[in-house]
């Protein structure tokens, strides 16, 4: 009897280590797993977020009791709208995107949007290195209109005539007014070789007209270096993608080899990207000290530090920035004018001082939520108002037009004179 | 035998390690490429749609930076949402409050004086007190000129709007007016409490330049309408009118029943309007007989403001021959909308059918095209002149318009 309770024990020990054993198994080959899987969960994405997305714990799907009460009028509302609306109905994709766009509309903030599949998709093929489209960087004006604000040299938007300053009122028919960037974005991009037709409106010219382009194979620029004349070097990063930083560095030595007396960092028409990649630029210019400081909501702050081994933190240093330099871009001017490392020439910066997290929703479509605003080493909030430059000028589309760049010459005179 | 045993024990452990690692290796490796793409979703069943709103709402709750509004406001911001997504103008969400304002609209009540303001000139604007109202009761005559609203003085500037938002107000708060009467020297002031009011649907007078020709003008097709037209009608034929100028320009419409009810007072008989519902086969809306009381000349007065309910009316007059219509195109509303009280005091405005006239033009978007096509200019409206309102009774004295049908 003592036998087989004993042995009955001891199978059920041994089932029990077996258990153990197994379970223990099964999470380290989980574990490894993780490591070994070739997609980590970041992604690299365009701008404008400025903060690196990480997979975070996933939320629930189901309303809770009290929220499915309250939400119940919305059911109401749109069983009646299947039952008598005359017209036609958006099916269940374009009523929850609907619901999701409405429901963002009422916090009052631009930057927390919602991006549909289709859209999701053009900021990923955009961070690949190159993309099918015009060649031109574009901005929503505070008047809702889409703007050219720059273009791509050699690119088809450039030789169909198109100008920094013209308004694009319509691709293909369609308006673009009141779109979101991407969703106007999306209607411009195509397919290599496909011609797209604009609708334009110039000033200095009375009636819009059309401007054709056939579109292209571009690559992403990241960054842009030459030595001026009289032995300044000249850099222009075009957005803080993950290459940013390394692509920076390797400019940085090629040019500080060439002993230049002073340096300008063109920040012009920079949406901003990555906020680490914005500490690890500054940190080139920066030797220590407070770079930015990040608040969330609950008061919780994390500042940035400047990190080591930056590459020129001596030379004379100016930033150029204007009306375009958003986000990322007013960090690091607004570090370099902060510590006094730098001299700021341009225009007043665009005002984006707020930090969005990315999430991808289980159907392709992302959620960007503005989660903290970040605040420069002098604990200035520039959101909303942007930084003003310590010289002040102008760049008009005469100037563009006549291919002078006044900001950039008065960034030379600074540098050779001292003021 | 027993380390035969141990050794078999030992292999079934170990395999049964090996392959709940290589499980768990497994495991991981569908769940991460799981995440992966869009594309891989697309190979999928698709989630339900709808889950994605409760993921969205439930990120922001734990991620969004600032205060979030509370779940009811983001509720309506869902319904707005949705019901922009129609890209529908005329159908919309309104929540609790304003449809208390709304409803006193469409049933005709505000707190006022009790007189219409009408605009003479620049500057100039009269005051036409109604019966038994404050303004009468304080001593207000016919005529009597607004020179200023609770000290506030009357410029060339000042528009109708402008008059209508100073007299009006809360319901037993006390208005000073200062008035300029013909015939007398000095200013009058008078202390006038405001009591609710009923919004008139419908004002009339004969007309000074041509007495047989009686003028009504409808504002808006509430529950009011059709009565007071009724008044309007009994009051200006006793009083000898023999043809009849109806004003509808800048009425933007109002109850589907009141402009059936306004169109019976002059058609005999007869389709008024023909109803498309969705799914539904096509419906008609006769004239609900009345005791007829005008077969007289018709001239119906319409603008780009003449839309809606205005449009059946004007709409039906032309088609069945019974008037013309002077002035300008109309503005081209051919929906109807149906008003549904929600669960909890808000309402839902539905496109819920299209109308179409009696001979089945499809005004929407179109509006329909004046007998007479007259404009009134800038100039004709600083110098209170009314070049519709002249030639439609030229119309009317010439030949009487279209003869009544009988």
């Amino acid at each position: 009897m003592k036998d087989t309770v004993v042995s009955g024990c001891k199978v059920v020990l041994f089932a029990f280590v077996a258990l153990l054993i197994a379970g223990g198994a099964f999470a380290a080959g989980f574990g490894t797993g993780a490591v070994v899987s070739p997609l980590s969960p970041a992604r690299s994405l365009f701008d404008p977020p400025t903060l690196q997305p990480t997979a975070t714990p996933t939320v629930s799907l189901e309303p809770t009791e009290t929220e499915e009460e309250t939400f119940d009028l919305f059911w109401e509302v749109w069983h009646l709208l299947e039952k008598e609306y005359y017209g036609e109905l958006p099916d269940e994709t374009g009523m929850t995107y609907g619901a999701i766009q409405g429901l963002l509309d009422t916090l009052d903030d631009e930057n927390t949007v919602f991006i549909e599949p289709k859209v999701a998709d053009l900021i990923r093929e955009s961070s690949s290195g190159t993309y099918e489209g015009i060649g031109a960087w574009v901005r929503i004006r505070e008047d809702g209109q889409l703007m050219i604000a720059a273009l791509m040299e050699g690119q088809p938007g450039e030789a169909a005539g198109l100008r920094p300053g013209d308004i694009v009122l319509q691709a293909d028919g369609v308006s673009l007014e009141g779109m979101t960037i991407w969703e106007a974005i999306s209607h411009i991009r195509g397919p290599e070789g496909s011609v797209v037709q604009l609708k334009v409106l110039r000033e200095g010219v009375a009636e819009p007209f059309t401007v054709e382009v056939e579109r292209a194979s571009i690559p992403t620029p990241t960054i842009e270096s030459r030595m001026l004349d009289d032995g300044i070097a000249y850099v222009k990063l075009y957005e803080f993608n993950s290459k940013a930083n390394d692509r920076l560095k390797d400019t940085l030595e090629e040019l500080l080899a060439q002993d230049p007396r002073g340096l300008i960092l063109d920040l012009r028409n920079n949406p901003g990207g990555f906020l680490h990649q914005a500490v690890d630029v500054s940190s080139q210019f920066i030797s220590e000290g407070k770079i930015l400081t990040e608040r969330i909501s609950d008061g919780t702050e994390r500042v940035f530090e400047a990190k080591e081994g930056g590459l020129a933190l001596d030379i004379p240093l100016v930033v150029l920035v204007n009306a375009g330099s958003a986000s990322a871009s007013e960090i690091v001017a607004g570090a370099v004018q902060d510590t006094g490392r730098g001299t700021l020439i341009g225009e007043t910066t665009f005002g984006k001082g707020s930090v969005q997290l990315v999430h991808a929703l289980r159907d392709g479509s992302e959620l960007r939520v503005t989660i903290a605003r970040w605040y420069t080493p002098d604990d200035r909030l520039i959101h909303g108002q942007g930084l003003e430059p310590d010289i002040v000028v102008e760049l008009t589309v005469e100037d563009m037009d006549a291919g002078l760049d006044p900001q950039l010459d008065r960034a030379v005179e600074y540098l050779l004179g001292g003021q | 035998m027993r380390t035969q045993a141990k050794v078999y024990t030992a292999l079934a452990v170990l395999l049964i390690a090996l392959l709940a690692f290589a499980a768990g290796f497994g495991a991981n490796w569908f769940l991460v490429h799981q995440r992966l793409t869009a594309d891989d979703f697309a190979q999928q069943d698709p989630p339900e749609p709808f889950v994605v709103f409760w993921e969205a709402w439930h990120i922001l709750q734990r991620d969004y930076f600032g205060d979030l509004p509370d779940d009811k406001q983001m509720t309506y911001g869902a319904i707005r949402g949705v019901v922009a997504a129609l890209d529908d103008p005329y159908t919309s969400f309104i929540e609790p409050q304003p449809r208390e304002l709304e409803r006193h609209d469409l049933q005709g009540h505000f707190g006022g004086i009790g007189a219409w303001v009408e605009q003479r000139g620049p500057g100039v604007f009269a005051l036409v007190p109604m019966r038994d109202r404050p303004a009468a009761q304080a001593g207000i005559l016919e005529g009597d000129v607004l020179v200023a609203v609770d000290g506030i003085d009357i410029t060339a500037e000042t528009t109708l709007e402008d008059v209508l938002t100073m007299v009006r107000g809360p319901v037993g708060e006390i208005v000073h007016l200062t008035v300029r009467r013909e015939g007398e020297e000095e200013l009058l002031a008078f202390e006038v409490t405001r009591q609710e009011v009923e919004i008139p649907a419908v004002s009339w007078r004969l007309l000074d330049e041509a007495p047989d020709v009686g003028y009504v003008k409808i504002n808006l097709f509430s529950e009011r309408a059709a009565d007071e037209l009724q008044e309007a009608l009994d009051d200006l034929t006793a009083r000898d009118a023999r043809r009849i100028v109806l004003d509808l320009r800048d009425n933007g419409g109002g109850l589907l029943q009141a402009a059936i009810d306004v169109s019976s007072q002059f058609i005999a008989d007869g389709v008024i309007l023909y109803e498309q519902k969705k799914g539904d086969q096509e419906k008609f809306y006769p004239v609900e007989s009345k005791d007829l009381v005008v077969d007289m000349p018709l001239v119906i007065l319409v603008n780009g403001g003449t839309a809606s309910a205005s449009e059946i009316v004007a709409g039906a007059v032309q088609d069945r021959e019974r008037g013309l219509l002077v002035g300008e195109k109309t503005f081209g509303k051919g929906s109807v909308q149906l008003i549904y009280d929600l669960s909890d005091g808000s309402s839902l405005h539905v496109t819920a059918a299209r109308w179409l006239t009696p001979n089945h033009s499809q005004i929407d978007g179109a509006g329909l095209t004046p007998d007479v096509e007259i404009p009134v200019t800038e100039a004709d409206r600083e110098q209170g002149r009314d070049p519709q309102l002249e030639r439609a009774v030229e119309l009317l004295q010439q030949q009487g318009a279209y003869p009544p049908t009988p």
